[in-house]
């Protein structure tokens, strides 16, 4: 038996709109100390975390692991139905995810589950060499900025600031943020604006996210709750520009 | 196995032209999978990942592939299209890309050719909701996991484009010298079954008495015996000794199976037409009895119960929608000849026995349903034949067949004991492989078609420049269609995928260093547009060169 509940479906909601526009299938799995999902995009290029942990709920049961083989458009749109103070109760049932939405009605969405070979993806242990926190608002305006000149991105952290940048053929942007945090050395790295924009999606998770970079690696952006029970993160994989 | 092996095997096939060398790779090739992807290899190696008696497609068209290919590499679509206009093809440009890539990923776990195989066939499999950024996925995982070399021929394999000089016939003859078997069999198995993969691996693992076993079923069409040329009835019937001689109607050759009580109908190229013609299906299910068989016959269109011309059967066969108004405006008749399989295969019956039971169990009761007008030509009545002939052609039928009446069925041949009288003269099936942008008022249109024939390796070689023989609406469906084949275009010339096949008629064949076969046509003129028709259909310069010493 697994039956979740949660008073805020925006968690939910914001979560999934970034898993969703990534991977299109997902497994997510149960146990007694709460939900959990990994999953790497087809291209190899994104990973995702997501863990809602037991505190998190409302209410929360799970005898045994479960193991949830969703299609993430479908759960998507089916979350988009819940309205803002809707509260949400997770179930499964033969074959079955069933979403209900407690409000003014009571409304219940069964979606199938699917049939798919899953291997948990486990992420590539890395030591950034420089971590700071940045105001999720900030970086998601950063975004819309650089986005008019360019597909590409560089992000860039050194003692004083945070530089997010863009080289187009037709001009250049860029954002600075003084972080006023203790760094002592520089990192820079070149990635996808597309994939970054996916992540960012998750709007209403988290105010502040984590950043961690390096030279040449991935980005780690880790959007964590105040209260610590549930964290949504993202490693993406660098560009790395050629000569010609 | 990894999917790297079988590129290499592509690069070595890509780097000879000569047939025997070509089949001495693969046959070697196919020695050494221990594995279980002989089977997938094999369909593969001619280009796709489904057996010829399949219809499914990838159906994957140039855009969705560009679109995946910009995310995996990581530049714009726009960059990627011009690599590809500078490059002239698509994988060549694919790998040129994925040389320099920016993007770099987690975890490279090689491909395998299981893994490459059942993506694509996945891919096929997708409809409805959101198909096409599931198709995008699909490619894009499939491309992400890539070397260069490997892109390049995932991306031409996505598009049905292979391009490495390997046909059907290649591929049988490497499968009867990898795994020591006699040709015949090898053929004879494959037009049975009309699956080289499944040919493979039962030669793989039984050898020829396991391949002797394999047998046509309804359900699965067989490719169609064909005719050759007659170079005249009296010559023709004395060498049969005893001929079934038959009108020669002017219409689609088609192959009609009952399976499980369940009818379906295939054209010569193995396309199943079942739902566009509900009204043949429901004559069958009437006039013929209620056990699993394989007919074969010609449909013909009508006006008023006469014959009309067989381009207005194409609409009917292409229908989709509003087939009923189609019945109403098109009526069909059918015309049955042949059967192959009645409760059990019959190919291996005499003709004449054959045609006794098709005579035994059809009911012919039904105005629309016919069986071929027949009679037994011997030496003694040449001149029944004769008029046989006439009255076909002032009923505006093409000619007559002349059949060896003691003969088996033998699918996919095309011998001497099958032949066409006709009253045209011959005319050349070749395939458009490229374009001139017209000049005036056909600036907006292609108006001139660079059409070519196969080799003995089922290379394509072009023949001839055609131009003329095409009215508004033909010139502007042939645009289209080759906007939709496009591979590159330069200056106002375009180049195509071989899809559009066409009749062209000519007056004489000449020499020509001008073009790739060395001869070429003079004032050819598209006489049809053979939508009928596919690629393994088309000529070859083998008979080119017989009509040239004609």
């Amino acid at each position: 038996m697994f039956k979740a509940e949660l008073s805020d479906s925006n968690i939910l909601k914001s979560s999934f709109d970034a898993i969703s526009s990534i991977v299109d299938e997902v497994q997510i799995q149960t146990d007694s100390e709460g939900m959990r999902l990994d999953a790497l995009d087809r291209s190899h290029i994104t990973f995702v975390h997501l863990e809602l942990k037991l505190s998190l709920f409302d209410e929360y049961v799970c005898d045994e692991p479960e193991k949830i083989n969703i299609d993430t458009d479908e759960l998507m749109k089916v979350l988009k139905r819940s309205k803002s103070d809707d509260r949400v109760i997770m179930s499964l049932e033969e074959g079955n995810f069933i979403i209900t939405f407690e409000g003014e009605a009571k409304r219940q969405f069964k979606i199938r589950l699917i049939d798919m070979e899953y291997e948990n993806p486990t992420p590539p242990d890395i030591e950034h060499p420089t971590k700071f926190e940045v105001p999720f608002s900030l970086l998601k305006d950063s975004i819309n900025d650089i986005e008019i000149f360019s597909e590409k991105i560089s992000l860039k952290v050194d003692s004083e600031k945070f530089t997010a940048n863009a080289e187009g053929d037709f001009g250049d942007a860029s954002v600075e943020y003084i972080h006023g945090e203790k760094i002592d050395t520089e990192a820079s790295s070149l990635f996808s604006l597309e994939k970054i924009r996916q992540m960012l999606k998750a709007d209403k998770f988290s105010d502040i996210a984590i950043i961690k970079l390096g030279d040449d690696m991935p980005l780690n952006l880790t959007l964590k709750m105040i209260s610590e029970d549930g964290e949504l993160s993202f490693l993406l994989a660098p560009r790395i520009e050629t000569d010609d | 196995m990894n999917y790297q092996e079988l590129v290499d095997v592509y690069i070595r096939l890509d780097s000879t032209t000569k047939r025997l060398e070509k089949t001495e790779i693969i046959a070697n090739f196919f020695k050494t999978i221990e594995d279980d992807s002989l089977y997938d290899i094999c369909l593969l190696i001619l280009g796709g990942v489904f057996p010829a008696w399949s219809d499914k497609e990838l159906g994957i068209g140039d855009k969705l592939l560009i679109q995946a290919i910009s995310k995996v590499v990581g530049i714009s679509k726009i960059s990627v299209e011009e690599e590809i206009n500078a490059q002239g093809d698509i994988g060549i440009a694919c790998e040129k890309l994925f040389s320099k890539k920016q993007q770099t990923t987690f975890f490279l776990k090689p491909l395998t050719v299981n893994f490459v195989f059942s993506s694509l066939q996945k891919l096929a499999d997708i409809s409805g909701n959101n198909s096409t950024n599931k198709k995008i996925s699909i490619i894009t995982e499939l491309l992400s996991l890539a070397s260069p070399s490997e892109a390049k021929y995932i991306s031409r394999t996505i598009i049905e484009v292979l391009r490495i000089g390997v046909g059907e016939g290649i591929v049988r003859d490497a499968i009867s010298q990898a795994f020591n078997v006699d040709k015949k069999i090898t053929e004879r198995s494959h037009m049975l079954t009309n699956d080289l993969g499944l040919v493979a691996d039962v030669a793989k693992k039984e050898g020829e008495n396991g391949l002797k076993k394999l047998t046509l079923t309804p359900g699965k069409p067989v490719k169609p015996m064909l005719a050759q040329l007659s170079s005249g009835i009296k010559e023709s019937i004395k060498e049969m000794g005893k001929a079934i001689c038959e009108t020669k109607y002017d219409g689609i050759r088609l192959q009609i199976h009952r399976k499980n009580n369940e009818i379906a109908i295939f054209t010569r190229r193995l396309e199943n037409i079942t739902l566009a013609m509900p009204e043949i299906v429901k004559l069958i299910e009437e006039c013929l009895p209620h056990f699993d068989f394989i007919v074969e016959g010609e449909v013909i269109a009508t006006k008023n119960g006469k014959p009309i011309s067989f381009q207005n059967i194409l609409h009917r066969v292409k229908r989709k929608y509003n087939i009923e108004e189609a019945i109403e405006n098109v009526p069909l008749k059918i015309f049955l000849f042949d059967v192959l399989f009645y409760k059990k295969p019959m190919i291996d019956e005499p003709l004449i026995e054959r045609r006794n039971l098709l005579e035994d169990i059809v009911d012919l009761s039904n105005d629309d349903i016919n069986l071929s007008k027949k009679i037994i030509g011997t030496c003694e009545n040449i001149p029944e034949i004769e008029s046989l002939f006439e009255e076909s052609i002032n009923e505006n039928h093409e000619g007559i067949m002349i059949k060896d009446s003691k003969e088996p069925y033998i699918p996919g041949l095309r011998g001497k004991k099958m032949l066409k009288f006709k009253a045209e003269p011959e005319t050349l099936d070749v395939v458009v492989v490229g374009g001139t942008r017209g000049l005036g008022k056909r600036g907006d249109f292609i108006g001139s078609y660079l059409v070519a024939l196969k080799d003995e390796n089922d290379e394509l070689k072009t023949i001839a420049h055609v131009a003329t023989g095409l009215d508004d609406e033909t010139l502007e469906y042939l645009t289209s269609k080759m906007k939709e084949y496009e591979i590159s275009q330069k200056d106002n010339k375009i180049f195509v995928k071989p899809k559009i096949i066409l009749e062209i008629a000519y007056s004489e064949i000449v020499n020509s260093p001008e073009y790739e076969i060395g001869y070429s046509l003079r004032f050819p003129v598209v006489k049809s547009v053979r939508k009928d028709k596919g690629l393994d259909d088309i000529d070859t310069i083998e008979r080119l060169k017989s009509m040239y010493k004609e």
